[in-house]
């Protein structure tokens, strides 16, 4: 599924005379099978962009196309993976997974047989039977994820999903996140504000700027799978996003020195 | 759940049978205070009190047990089940009636904007209203006085309910809606799949704050117009001069209150298994 935004812009109403421009005039293109990162500041419109592509929210101006048809509402064909989780506390961490499952009317031992295959894909067949409040975090958006994955989506919209955890796991997850990626080969779009994040999972990062909210530029990550974080080409992406975005705390002595001069 | 709870991991073995003993203590000081009331009560009506309050006039703790142990035994059914029998049934109706209503309007008022400046206007003109002050309008609407009294009962369970499920309705992710319904979950299943599950425990809370004002209700009830129930057994005893029977009457109406109230939490136990994250 390629998707296709087009001048789209997003205000909303704080009171009756002012609007807030969280993103303006944006147009770019999601590529079948790509993983997209949305990186920018908070306030950037990032959240904003994937909600709308989502469903969630819809577009004051212009239009998002899917396959050439316009999007309208939620579907199960753009899954959805929150920052704050948002599980189902009142279900176990396999009730979770099976819920959309549940929605689609097949046989319940189909249902098992899918919700096993995920809970296992995640590593978390172990805990299938504990409640939300009974499990980490890291394990949490592994609930999330895989309640999102067991639909087969075409399409995998994820909100700062890391954002909420402690190093160790963000950089374990995403691992895992790769992983899933490769093996169920569908298209995701990631929002996060952690550059070194974006440049080691996406294929191409969609650099955003705010005030209002827009695409500045969009930078290819030609690296090879799997990455190396302290590798020469990764370190010269991770500083060119970082100057863009005026933080050049990767550049030597030196370079600040001759870029001053020049 | 266990009778103590060990908080220091360091705590010795030794110091646990220590705990218990004042467990044990605390235990015995609750019925050694009962034990006491009642002596206290029972020296009160002996001396004869009549001032500043007059004890004189009560019936002693020991004549209200015995009538009791003779009402709990008696032979020919006995109206006392029977008035028990009574005013839990308005109690259930009452509640049922108020549950099935008070929890659909809570959410609707909730979610709509519309339905806030409509019916919601409606019920906060009526919500201050004390139940006993809403016995004429309910002897006037019902035909028969059964109806009133049920009428009256409901009211008591509906409010509570409704106000609880409101505001956990608007305290709703709506990322969790959302959630549901990129899961394929359509608008008309939201309600049984999200919304009552996730603020079951909200809904119990109202639950057992209606139930305490639903029993406020019979007995109100019952004392003004009717011709059963335990609270209309209360105060005829009063009138027939049995004050054994009157006192008996007010502390069932308290034990059905406590063992009302322990009955829906028990329910909520066992409904709700998970801890709200």
């Amino acid at each position: 599924m390629s998707i296709e935004i087009k001048n789209v812009s997003k205000y909303f109403n704080i009171n009756r005379k002012t609007y807030l421009k969280a993103l303006s005039d944006v147009s770019m293109s999601i590529h079948q099978g790509e993983f997209l990162c949305l990186l920018g500041p908070s306030g950037c419109g990032k959240s904003t962009l994937l909600r709308l592509i989502a469903g969630i929210e819809t577009p004051t101006k212009g239009e998002i196309r899917s396959n050439g048809k316009v999007l309208k509402g939620l579907d199960t064909s753009r899954g959805f993976v929150f920052q704050e989780y948002s599980l189902f506390h009142w279900r176990t961490v396999r009730k979770n997974i099976q819920f959309g499952l549940e929605n689609k009317g097949i046989s319940r031992q189909e249902q098992n047989d899918i919700t096993d295959h995920y809970l296992d894909l995640v590593g978390l067949t172990d805990v299938a039977n504990a409640y939300p409040s009974q499990i980490s975090g890291g394990m949490k958006q592994r609930v999330a994820l895989a309640r999102a994955l067991c639909l087969k989506p075409e399409t995998l919209l994820m909100d700062e999903p890391f954002g909420a955890l402690d190093a160790m796991t963000r950089l374990k997850l995403q691992d895992e996140l790769i992983r899933v990626y490769q093996k169920e080969k569908i298209t995701i779009v990631f929002v996060t504000h952690d550059v070194e994040e974006a440049v080691y999972l996406a294929d191409r990062i969609a650099i955003m700027g705010a005030r209002p909210g827009h695409v500045k530029q969009i930078v290819d990550v030609a690296i090879e799978r799997p990455r190396i974080r302290t590798d020469q080409h990764f370190s010269e992406i991770r500083s060119d996003i970082l100057s863009s975005f005026g933080l050049g705390v990767e550049k030597s002595v030196t370079e600040e020195k001759q870029k001053v001069s020049v | 759940m266990s009778l103590f709870k060990v908080t220091d991991v360091t705590l010795e073995l030794k110091s646990l049978p220590n705990l218990l003993d004042r467990q044990y203590a605390r235990y015995t000081l609750r019925i050694v205070t009962i034990l006491g009331f009642l002596i206290a009560w029972d020296l009160l009506v002996k001396i004869n009190l009549m001032w500043p309050l007059q004890f004189g006039n009560m019936p002693s703790p020991i004549s209200v047990l015995q009538t009791w142990s003779t009402l709990l035994t008696a032979q020919d059914g006995g109206r006392y089940y029977n008035d028990i029998l009574m005013s839990l049934t308005r109690v259930f109706i009452g509640i049922s009636l108020g549950f099935l209503t008070a929890v659909p309007l809570g959410i609707w008022i909730g979610l709509s904007k519309r339905a806030t400046d409509t019916a919601f206007t409606i019920f906060e003109v009526f919500r201050p209203v004390p139940l006993i002050a809403y016995l004429p309008v309910a002897m006037l609407l019902f035909p028969t006085i059964e109806g009133g009294i049920i009428f009256i009962t409901y009211i008591g369970a509906f409010f509570p309910i409704l106000i609880s499920v409101r505001d956990a309705t608007l305290r709703m992710s709506p990322n969790l809606i959302n959630a549901a319904k990129i899961l394929g979950c359509k608008n008309s299943s939201v309600f049984w799949k999200v919304y009552i599950p996730s603020m079951a425990p909200e809904i119990f809370t109202g639950l057992v704050v209606g139930v305490g004002a639903s029993w406020m209700g019979v007995i109100t009830a019952e004392i003004m117009s009717g011709k059963h129930g335990i609270g209309y057994f209360s105060w005829t005893s009063y009138n027939l001069l049995k004050y054994e029977s009157s006192f008996i009457g007010m502390f069932t109406i308290g034990a059905l209150g406590f063992g009302s109230t322990a009955f829906v939490r028990f329910i909520e136990r066992s409904v709700i298994r998970w801890k709200k994250a």
